[in-house]
């Protein structure tokens, strides 16, 4: 034993010289994989790893520095340490809700800082714009205070945040604070503005106009979320708007009665409008909108005209605000919509008919949605010959049919989860797709080790395969690995239930036919 | 199949095939930009490297010579210690003093996949530990002034994540 001891601490006292031989830039690669709280022990090692780490531009970014203590003023330890610091901290949290003295102490954190969230049970008006004042390079700054007080009238304010660009205010009570924003940012370019459900005082449509007015000139991407319905009416009624991409969350249906104006600007709309009269106006009035988010009534029997109105619209993403008496069919008023390359259906019951309208998309992403029969879902697929990626979650279907035909699809991404395929109509449609590359299947449970083989023998371009609790693979898929194709780069097996633990298959490249199995910690 | 010499710092000379030479990027670059022949039969001299470390990495060259290329570094990416492939992690079960010297050769040769799993290595043998067990574990000494310790102690507890 004592023999051993004394072997041990002759072999650390040699290696002691090579920690030394080691250079910073190599301890700072070390230091990279380390998280904030192991990099803070690994400060306390010695005086070089505590140089090399404040010294590197990269690790310092990992703390996050938060002033936490519910008064702050000069005295207080964690305003000492930080003013103290040597290193310039350009991130910082603060929360407290008593500022003392903020002159005699937060300029010389402030004048680094061009990131600040606050996060603050109450606020004086008058104390934030101290400190605001003292942030001069302010670009990205994010108030989540749950109420901001001050006396009647607004202070007056001498200064303005020239570089602030990027604003998010969540849970202000008061219309003064917008006001404030409102003469304070000349060059903001991201607005967030989110209100809660029940403000006592209130927040109106009218307030969040008013101050996109202000500021439109330079905004280029707004997030509104709590207003009332008809907020896109009265925003679209502002001129000159220069917006890019608007996301709008409305309390109770989203409303757009009418629009006056035409806005160019406007690429991206991500709202729950739901009519298909209001979409109408929105294709009218947004000529370069190619991109847009809405909520679909299915209740209705609907016609849809809106896509024809929409010409250069490339993604389209639909929620079906599903009711429970769903009568009717969907009817397209127009001819295809051609220039669609992706599509996102959720919750929708007609899907095959909204597929059917654009038969030139790249991407098709259905979640939660029903087909009528397997069958007829893959025949429709492969009508389809620029689809290039197909993601299907929770897919039901209603009626079992099990008569597949020979197709030739053109998929190269595929992602199935959770969607009950029959295993023979899936090892078909999988045939059908010479072109798969990347293949990702998740809690599926008729995917079994034939399945595997199907997709490890059958093509030439798989690269990628990942099993996620596909609980009928079992070892045999493993044992067989070696003799599938060897064109795969890279195969995973995660919590599958008969595969005893998670292996990753990782193939020497392409021409490298020895595999390697490698067990991975779960 | 063409092969080059290599001579290490001990003056041991290793002929190797020039695929497998090529995994340094130090090496390349002398066979491609500077045009060293490695026809002429005369060794390249590997000063910074000792025989029995330049052995060790040739094994890992051999064994790695075919892997494709790496996806290219993103800084901002998480960065994961748990990925290390089971062959490498055999092969770097050595002492830390073999361990160390490997990536100090790796780094004068330029072997980025290399670099990267002994970073890694040495990142695990930090993690969870306290900076005690840590200076017990590279016998680094505690070299703080009396007293800074702690202040570098107040300063962690506003820094580290939490939320």
């Amino acid at each position: 034993m004592a023999f051993r001891k004394r072997l041990i601490s002759n072999e650390s006292a040699a290696e002691g010289d090579s920690v030394t031989k080691i250079p910073p830039e190599i301890w700072t690669t070390i230091f990279k994989y380390l998280n904030s709280a192991e990099l803070s022990q690994a400060r306390l090692t010695c005086r070089r790893w505590n140089q090399i780490i404040i010294g590197s531009f990269s690790l310092v970014h990992k703390f996050r520095v938060q002033l936490r203590d519910r008064t702050l003023g000069p005295q207080t330890s964690s305003v000492k340490q930080l003013t103290k610091s040597p290193v310039r901290f350009t991130q910082l949290s603060l929360l407290g809700e008593r500022f003392i003295d903020i002159n005699r102490w937060w300029p010389q954190i402030g004048a680094h800082l061009n990131t600040l969230d606050m996060w603050n049970y109450k606020l004086l008006l008058s104390d934030l714009l101290d400190i605001l004042k003292e942030t001069p390079r302010l670009k990205v700054f994010k108030i989540c205070s749950r109420y901001v007080y001050s006396s009647k009238h607004i202070p007056k304010i001498s200064f303005k945040l020239t570089s602030l660009e990027n604003l998010e205010i969540q849970w202000n009570h008061q219309v003064k604070t917008l006001n404030v924003f409102k003469q304070l940012c000349p060059n903001l370019k991201y607005l967030r503005l989110e209100i809660p459900n029940r403000s006592e005082k209130e927040i109106t449509t009218s307030d969040v106009i008013n101050f996109i007015v202000a500021i439109k000139d330079t905004l280029k991407e707004l997030t509104v979320i709590g207003v009332e319905g008809d907020f896109l009416s009265e925003l679209f009624d502002i001129e000159g708007l220069r917006l890019k991409l608007i996301t709008t969350r409305c309390r109770g249906n989203e409303l757009l009665t009418n629009m006056n104006l035409k806005h160019p600007s406007v690429e991206k709309l991500n709202s729950c409008l739901s009519s298909d009269k209001a979409l109408c106006e929105v294709g009218q009035n947004l000529p370069n909108l190619n991109g847009i988010t809405i909520g679909f009534h299915e209740n209705q029997p609907s016609t849809v005209s809106f896509t024809g109105l929409m010409p250069n619209l490339k993604a389209i993403r639909i929620y079906c605000l599903q009711k429970p008496h769903f009568n009717g069919t969907l009817k397209f008023s127009n001819l295809a919509h051609r220039n669609l390359q992706r599509l996102s259906l959720t919750a929708s019951e007609q899907t095959l008919r909204w597929i059917k309208h654009f038969p030139n998309i790249r991407v098709l992403e259905l979640r939660s949605c029903e087909v009528e029969s397997w069958s007829d879902f893959f025949a429709e697929i492969a009508q389809l010959q620029s689809l290039k990626s197909l993601k299907l979650d929770s897919v039901g279907n209603d009626c079992e049919k099990m008569i597949f035909g020979v197709y030739s699809t053109k998929i190269v991404n595929l992602e199935l989860s959770r969607c009950d395929i029959p295993n023979e109509l899936l090892d078909s449609f999988i045939r059908s797709c010479p072109n798969l590359a990347r293949v990702q299947l998740d809690e599926m449970p008729n995917v079994d080790d034939n399945i595997v083989r199907t997709l490890c023998q059958s093509f030439d371009c798989i690269e990628m395969l990942i099993f996620n609790g596909c609980d009928n693979i079992t070892m045999t898929s493993i044992y067989n690995m070696r003799q599938y194709h060897k064109g795969v780069d890279y195969i995973a097996f995660r919590k599958c239930e008969n595969i005893s633990s998670e292996i990753t298959v990782e193939f020497k490249g392409r021409y490298n036919y020895e595999a390697n199995f490698l067990k991975t910690s779960s | 199949m063409s092969t080059i010499k290599l001579e290490t710092s001990d003056g041991v000379k290793f002929t190797v095939k020039t695929q497998v030479a090529k995994c340094s990027g130090t090496i390349r670059t002398m066979l491609e930009d500077i045009g060293i022949n490695p026809q002429d039969g005369e060794a390249i001299p590997l000063s910074n490297v000792h025989s029995t470390i330049l052995q060790k990495i040739l094994v890992w060259a051999e064994h790695h010579v075919d892997d494709p290329e790496p996806p290219r570094d993103d800084a901002d990416a998480a960065k994961r210690t748990d990925d290390i492939c089971s062959w490498d992690e055999d092969f770097l079960k050595v002492d830390q003093r073999t361990l160390f010297d490997v990536m100090l050769a790796a780094n004068y040769l330029d072997m980025k996949q290399l670099i990267a799993v002994c970073c890694k290595t040495v990142a695990n043998m930090i993690k969870g530990k306290t900076a005690d067990q840590i200076r017990k574990t590279f016998n680094i000494e505690n070299d703080f002034p009396p007293g800074d310790e702690d202040k570098i102690r107040l300063r962690n507890q506003f820094c580290e994540e939490r939320r």
